[in-house]
């Protein structure tokens, strides 16, 4: 039995509430899942691909669905809500409601009689109402849990009265109509919020009633392969194939009401135009934004190619409106480009890139915890601590904090799991017993590579959980880029932060950290390591035993050569404008005119790749020079202003205060020029005038690229994947954000792509998360299915060594091959390579696939007639 | 057996995406030939020469497998060796004059179930014109 002591309650069973789920459950704690509809998943399942690698999400996320529903530290209560949470951090309970499903989970076979037999039609609200479902229904095949759901609102037997055909058809006997409300009363160390979003329609968006205007979603349900067009993208008026499409941009985002930005609008359009165009050449695309916000993990690239190789159509303008064309069901969309000329176009079909605001059940409930939320009802949280909100013991992530995109929210959940289990981590001790021990421990010890801020947090989490942590740091004080940052984009004190982290470090008595080290070599399997590590000031090396390894060695930024960088001393670098404003604020109360240039080496051919986070930074800074000296000219020069998210705010504060925003383009960028006197001058294309025009600035800030550091080395020691710019390739672009494909390894921060402060913390978290989860283990788990070598038979012609792609065959002292277990993922790979045939794989040896191919081929006679 | 000919197709099925898609049809209640028996492997990449060969040796008349999309492999490379491997098998066949088409490789993700079923029928209507394999081995007589 579980005792209910150190367990967590997780509201809302989508991506975020299961990732956080599995991670606790996998570190040893209890979870509750409650979530309000029948099924689990969110709405992971509606979408039809994922970009930038545009797979199938739910393919890929159906394991963790899987596991989820069986695990054992996790108890899903679906059809649930979340009445009331009283007490405090530590020790909380809370009163849910759990509406009955009337079907019997555990003796549902999902055979579908019910619902063949059901005489209740309803709009599937799974397709968005494009198709009709059952008032018994499955919300998808494969839904978890699988067993099928009534829907009491539209069943005859509780709206007419008597209906109990589906009972009838049951063989099982697994639908009871006598099923009550049932009250339930959980004791919990701690609260997760992943709630996740809901789309918005906004007020002005009447041309939404047109048949052929269509939402977002809608258009993912369309375009499914398992949707109700069948993956043929058609109109819904009249189910033809339309011949031009437009999306329009910033839909119930970046408005009076919604003054924030979506951050997933852009990239999901882009691929649902691209994707359309990629099923069908002859389509016309045609994509209306206001700025093209693609600042994820090589979601650069996937825009270019949607620019340059699908021939996306993309025009910079916000639609205001959406006309009927009389007598067909065509649109007419009239827009302004950027000179100002209008133009009209008429469209088949137009599709609606909706934005994202928090559920408004979450927004009740977070009011009645007396949670703090911003204007747009958002989490408020601090950048230093991501996943906490105001009230002690209650964490948020994902979609709730702010808009978000998948990666984001699942290193978000990982974080909340590990900031919750570290609020009850005591509780847990408490009811902790041993466990038979059955082969080997892991090394209860991290080795975290990297002492900035990332390397710092996750060395934090590892050690307060009780877990001894060694820090390599290759300077000798801690602290890294962090230190040279001023304020995050909110206005926070980032060197007071760092100041104490490093207190917090290198004073916890579990944590050694190790200043001018090097890691030389590295060997081993998750739960048992060993890795050398170089001391450049002595000739001594150090062996250290290590169960787990977190990169965040972080990035570098760009040194220049344009823009006069480095010739004249008042061209900037974004560091050195922070060390002014801090050191030097009365030459700045000088100035009479400022230039920031944006985009400074990112985004161009040899670079093509957001930095992220120039835009906020550029922003926090500019509106600090305008505090200091209101009068000051200050122009900034961007290609687009990738203000996502909530630092969209900055944004529309900046131009409150006069700064001016001049937008250039790739071949048109600014020309900086300067006299004899060394005073500088900027000569830049106004796209509003058409003319240049000329500025005269007393300083320029250049807001350059964010590059990688040398991962190369690195990448080689711990046979780590490094992509095409050189920042480490994580297991799964959308679904693995912390993980490399070798298990064992994590990485955080700015090695994985440049992101602020606070995406840095919570990965960090995160991947303290998932390092908890293998160190917590009472002993390493090895598959059965691993690949052994019969060194009778082998040549040792090492074929094996080399394709094995988890790397887990090692060449021993003799010269032969011999199979690390823990690594060994079973794939089979060299039992069909092996020329000699001497590696046997358990349940994959070549007699038992053979047999059950005999098996198999018998002669059918059942069948035949 | 009587009545018209029935092709037996053994189809290998990597255990990630392709056998979710089997399952998801399964599921979803859509229908492929019964023709199509599935052996669920480890990697598609796992299935050797050996496998295929003796398959049709045994009395199968096609042979398909299916792996994940390409770049999708867990093992990384897999798919890309099945693939190889079965040009290299398509060859031999060649010069024992079976037909190539009886062996076939597809990729597929895991939500496409009726293309895994569209394959189904396509392999097996495509063994079905080619007729019995010429191969087939009477066991009792060894």
């Amino acid at each position: 039995m579980f005792s209910t002591v150190g367990s967590i309650l997780v509201v809302g069973g989508g991506i975020a509430g299961i990732q956080a789920c599995l991670d606790l459950a996998d570190s040893g704690y209890f979870v509750y899942l409650v979530e309000k509809s029948a099924f689990i998943g969110g709405k992971i399942a509606q979408l039809d691909k994922t970009y930038p690698v545009n797979d199938c999400p739910f393919c890929i996320r159906y394991n963790e669905h899987m596991e989820c529903a069986s695990h054992t530290n996790i108890e899903i209560l679906t059809l649930s809500e979340v009445k009331d949470i009283n007490g405090g951090s530590g020790n909380f309970k809370a009163t849910i409601i759990q509406h009955p499903r009337y079907v019997d989970i555990e003796k549902c076979t999902v055979c579908g009689l019910c619902a063949e037999k059901c005489p209740a039609e309803v709009n599937n609200e799974f397709n968005e109402g494009l198709g009709k479902r059952k008032a018994v229904y499955l919300e998808y095949p494969k839904a978890v849990p699988n067993s099928y759901v009534i829907d009491r609102k539209n069943c005859l037997h509780f709206t007419e009265e008597g209906c109990n055909i589906c009972r009838e058809a049951c063989n099982e006997k697994a639908i009871d109509f006598d099923k009550k409300e049932k009250n339930i009363t959980l004791n919990v160390g701690s609260v997760i919020l992943a709630t996740g979003f809901d789309s918005v329609i906004p007020s002005y968006c009447e041309y939404i009633k047109f048949p052929n205007v269509i939402t977002s979603i809608e258009c993912e349900r369309i375009h499914s392969l398992n949707g109700p067009c069948g993956g043929h993208l058609i109109r819904p008026s009249d189910r033809k194939e339309p011949k031009n499409i437009a999306w329009l941009q910033c839909i119930g985002s970046r408005d009076m009401k919604h003054n924030y930005c979506s951050t997933v609008c852009c990239m999901y359009a882009v691929k649902q135009a691209s994707l359309a165009k990629q099923s069908n050449r002859m389509l016309n695309t045609t994509i209306f934004f206001m700025d093209m916000r693609v600042c994820g993990k090589d979601y650069e690239r996937y825009y270019n190619r949607a620019k340059d190789e699908d021939d996306v159509r993309f025009v910079r303008s916000r639609v205001h409106n959406v006309f009927p064309v009389d007598g067909t069901d065509d649109l007419l969309i009239r827009y302004a480009d950027e000179q100002g000329k209008i133009f009209e176009e008429i469209y088949d079909m137009v599709v609606l890139s909706l934005g994202l605001e928090p559920s408004q059940d979450a927004v009740k409930l977070a009011r009645d915890l007396g949670i703090s939320l911003d204007k747009n009802n958002f989490v408020e949280t601090s950048s230093f601590a991501p996943v906490n909100t105001s009230v002690p013991g209650i964490y948020a992530c994902g979609a709730f904090n702010a808009p978000k995109d998948i990666p984001e929210s699942i290193t978000e959940a990982s974080a909340a799991a590990c900031a919750s289990s570290l609020n009850i981590a005591v509780s847990k001790a408490a009811s902790h017993e041993p466990l038979e021990e059955t082969g080997q421990k892991p090394v209860s010890t991290g080795l975290i590579v990297g002492g900035g801020v990332t390397g710092m947090v996750s060395c934090l989490c590892l050690a307060d959980q009780g877990y001894k942590a060694y820090l390599i740091e290759k300077t000798d004080k801690l602290g890294g880029h962090a230190l040279k940052l001023r304020k995050t984009f909110n206005g926070e004190d980032v060197t007071s932060y760092v100041n104490e982290l490093i207190d917090k470090v290198e004073n916890h008595p579990l944590i050694d950290v190790c200043f001018n080290s090097e890691v030389k070599y590295t060997d081993g399997y998750a739960g048992n390591f060993s890795t050398r590590i170089a001391i450049s000031s002595s000739t001594e090396t150090k062996n250290i035993k290590h169960g787990v390894t977190i990169m965040s060695t972080g990035a570098d930024f760009l040194r220049t050569n344009e823009y006069l960088y480095g010739k004249n001393p008042n061209v900037l670098s974004w560091f050195q404008l922070d060390k002014m404003l801090s050191e030097e604020p009365n030459i700045i109360k000088k100035a009479n005119a400022w230039v920031f240039i944006l985009c400074v080496g990112s985004r161009e051919p040899e670079r093509p790749y957001c930095s992220k986070i120039c835009c906020s930074s550029a922003l926090r800074n500019a509106l600090e020079l305008k505090k200091l000296n209101p009068d000051m000219e200050i122009y900034v020069l961007y290609r687009d202003m990738r203000t996502y998210g909530l630092i969209e705010y900055l944004y529309t504060e900046a131009r409150d205060k006069g700064i001016v925003f001049i937008r250039y383009k790739l071949d048109g960028k600014p020309e900086v020029d300067e006299d004899q006197n060394g005073r500088l001058k900027v000569r830049i294309l106004d796209n509003f005038l058409g003319e240049h025009i000329i500025i005269q600035p007393d300083f320029i800030t250049l807001q350059t690229a964010i590059v990688p550091g040398n991962n190369e080395n690195l990448a080689k020691l711990f046979k780590l994947p490094v992509n095409q710019d050189g920042f480490f390739s994580e297991a799964h672009k959308k679904f693995k954000p912390v993980e490399f494909s070798a298990k064992g390894i994590y990485f955080a921060g700015l090695v994985h792509y440049p992101k602020p402060i606070d995406e840095t913390i919570s990965q960090a978290q995160a991947a303290a998360a998932k390092a908890v989860t293998v160190l917590s283990k009472e002993y390493i788990t090895t598959s059965n299915e691993v690949a052994s070598i019969n060194l009778e038979l082998c040549v040792a012609c090492l074929t094996c060594a080399r394709i094995c792609p988890s790397d887990a065959v090692i060449i021993n002292g003799m010269g032969k091959p011999y199979v690390e277990p823990a690594k060994c993922r079973g794939c089979g790979i060299c039992v069909v390579e092996c020329p000699t045939k001497a590696i046997i794989l358990e349940h994959f040896k070549n007699d038992p696939i053979l047999t059950e191919c005999e098996a198999l081929l018998e002669p059918f006679t059942d069948y035949v007639q | 057996m009587k009545g018209k000919f029935e092709p037996l197709i053994l189809a290998f099925c990597c255990n990630f995406c392709p056998s979710c898609s089997a399952d998801l049809a399964e599921s979803a209640k859509l229908q492929y030939p019964p023709n199509i028996r599935i052996i669920k492997v480890p990697c598609i990449g796992a299935v050797g020469t050996i496998h295929i060969l003796k398959a049709l040796e045994n009395g199968a008349d096609g042979v398909c497998l299916m792996g994940c999309l390409e770049g999708n492999c867990e093992y990384s490379t897999g798919n890309f060796r099945a693939r190889k491997r079965v040009q290299y098998v398509k060859k031999l066949l060649g010069k024992l004059s079976i037909e190539k088409e009886r062996l076939e490789i597809y990729n597929l993700s895991a939500a496409e179930a009726h293309r895994f079923c569209k394959l189904a029928r396509e392999i097996t209507e495509t063994v079905r014109t080619l007729g019995p394999i010429p191969l087939k081995i009477d066991n009792s007589k060894i």
